[in-house]
């Protein structure tokens, strides 16, 4: 897995590239846990991930929770696979999810 | 002779090799990104699941994965020497709520297997665990 990061309109964008899982969740996490404490606005840009397993849904949902009242949090753009994945695990109703990176930062914005 | 025979030891960092691997079996072989996610991830589930189960201490112990087509089917054998766990007939919540509310701990992973698996199987040899996850091709 690849780490990308962009900032756009103030909200920063994490963009994970190859499989979030077991092995890499640890460095996704490790990436997105200081910025939520300090309260920016954070998306995760899925469109190049190939996978997330349940431990990268584990990871998604701790750095949510931090987010908390301090900024917001959102995924967006996730592939077919994982899009499935958020809703059947029930993942989709506990963390905002945006079909693409524009309306996730405007969402952000907003 | 399988498409892949792969033998690695139970820490948590293989199994990126292990993907990395599948990846370039399945860009040699065309597989469709639908099936190849699913067999991504149910692996990372099971070989997570050892570790953490059957060897929460050791990081040498041996987990072999076989990797084969099988008519419209992949096919991947996972085996282990942990102590015997079979997960085709363990308990899996029919919703994630009480685990994701805390309620529940565990059941993501074999809650995501039994949704991405065509067919998971289990079989105990000797002393090694065979598990076998199909996915559709």
């Amino acid at each position: 897995m690849e780490l990308h990061e962009t900032i756009q309109d103030g909200v920063t964008i994490i963009a994970p590239k190859g499989n979030i899982n077991r092995a890499t969740s640890p460095e996704l996490q490790a990436r997105l846990a200081p910025l939520v404490e300090e309260g920016t606005h954070v998306v995760v840009d899925l469109s190049e991930a190939a996978t997330v397993s349940s431990a990268g849904l584990r990871v998604m949902f701790i750095i949510a929770k931090a987010a908390g009242e301090n900024g917001k949090f959102i995924l967006a753009s996730p592939n077919e696979m994982v899009a499935d994945i958020l809703n059947v695990t029930g993942f989709a109703s506990l963390i905002t999810v945006k079909d693409d990176v524009e309306s996730a930062v405007s969402f952000a914005n907003s | 002779m399988a498409l892949l025979d792969l033998t690695v030891e139970s820490s948590n960092e293989v199994i990126q090799s292990v993907a990395d691997r599948v990846d370039a079996v399945a860009e040699q072989r065309g597989w469709s990104q639908k099936a190849v996610f699913a067999l991504q991830v149910t692996l990372d589930e099971w070989i997570s699941n050892i570790i953490k189960y059957s060897f929460p201490n050791q990081t040498n112990a041996p987990i072999r994965v076989v990797i084969d087509e099988s008519g419209h089917e992949l096919v991947a054998q996972v085996e282990d020497k942990g102590a015997p766990f079979d997960p085709s007939s363990a308990s899996v919540p029919d919703c994630l709520d009480d685990t994701l509310s805390g309620r529940r701990e565990g059941g993501m992973g074999l809650f995501v297997m039994h949704h991405l698996l065509s067919g998971i199987s289990y079989d105990r040899q000797d002393d090694r665990n065979i598990v076998t996850l199909r996915v559709n091709l």
